[in-house]
């Protein structure tokens, strides 16, 4: 997994690349721990080069959609590819969490 | 399967520890997409093994990282069946209730979200006591190539 970071207009688009699972979680939630400690309120995550998600990285999403929300700040989800849309929609996630297509339209209105 | 098929194989025993996830999936990945199954079908797989991997050396095993689990895939041109087992106490992973995925973001726990992945991204999940052994079966339907 690997993970970079921009910062665009207010928003931090988060690009993780490789597989959110058991072993990669764990990285994946300290880098979205820091940079809520850095004071991000708007994060982006972007899917587009993610394989797969399991329920650990969806944790992840959970914890920080939950934290973000709760100090005013917000989450938006985008690029999806069809296994991670597919457990998006069996786990209800697709429903709780704020999904877009594409980077382009998750920018709109941020 | 079609009558008389022989499935292609893949057996493999590691230990059971978090990072032979990666190594399972790996070597899953490459005996699958060498056989032409779709990288999707595959993703599918790599999310299963992830989830009861994850459960067994959590639960099953308690961290005891020198116990093992064996795994066996067939593939068919119909179907991928895997076969996962373990030696831990008794434990039917499908017997719980399946998570409420309509709750509030806020009311949204994690626990018990694994195995409802693995029950609904697969076609069939079974689980057997088999000789001290827990055993699930997970079977995938693969699309034929000239039925799209």
């Amino acid at each position: 997994m690997e993970i970079t970071t921009s910062e665009v207009d207010s928003v931090s688009v988060v690009r993780i690349a490789g597989n959110l699972d058991t072993n990669t979680a764990p990285e994946a939630q300290q880098h979205l721990d820091d940079l809520q400690d850095a004071g991000a309120e708007k994060i982006l995550v972007n899917f587009e080069a993610l394989g797969y998600i399991s329920s650990a990285g969806l944790r992840v999403l959970l914890v920080t959609a939950k934290r973000l929300g709760a100090s005013g700040g917000s989450l938006r989800i985008c690029g999806l590819n069809e296994t991670v849309g597919e457990v998006f929609e069996i786990s209800g996630f697709s429903v709780i969490l704020n999904v877009f297509g594409t980077e382009e339209e998750a920018m709109q209105g941020f | 399967m079609s009558e008389g098929e022989t499935p292609q194989v893949l057996e493999l025993t590691v230990p059971g520890r978090l990072p032979e996830i990666d190594e399972v999936n790996r070597a899953f990945n490459e005996f699958a997409e060498a056989r032409g199954v779709p990288v999707a079908v595959c993703r599918t797989v790599n999310v299963v093994f992830d989830e009861l991997l994850n459960n067994i050396v959590s639960y099953a095993y308690e961290g005891d990282g020198d116990r093992q689990i064996d795994f066996r895939v067939e593939l068919t041109s119909d179907r991928l069946v895997a076969t996962i087992a373990d030696d831990g106490p008794p434990f039917n992973p499908f017997a719980g209730s399946p998570p409420d995925t309509n709750l509030s973001l806020e009311e949204r726990e994690i626990g018990g979200l694994g195995v409802h992945l693995v029950r609904n991204v697969m076609d069939e999940a079974i689980y057997n006591r088999r000789a001290d052994k827990n055993v699930v079966i997970v079977v995938k339907y693969l699309a034929k190539p000239d039925s799209v």
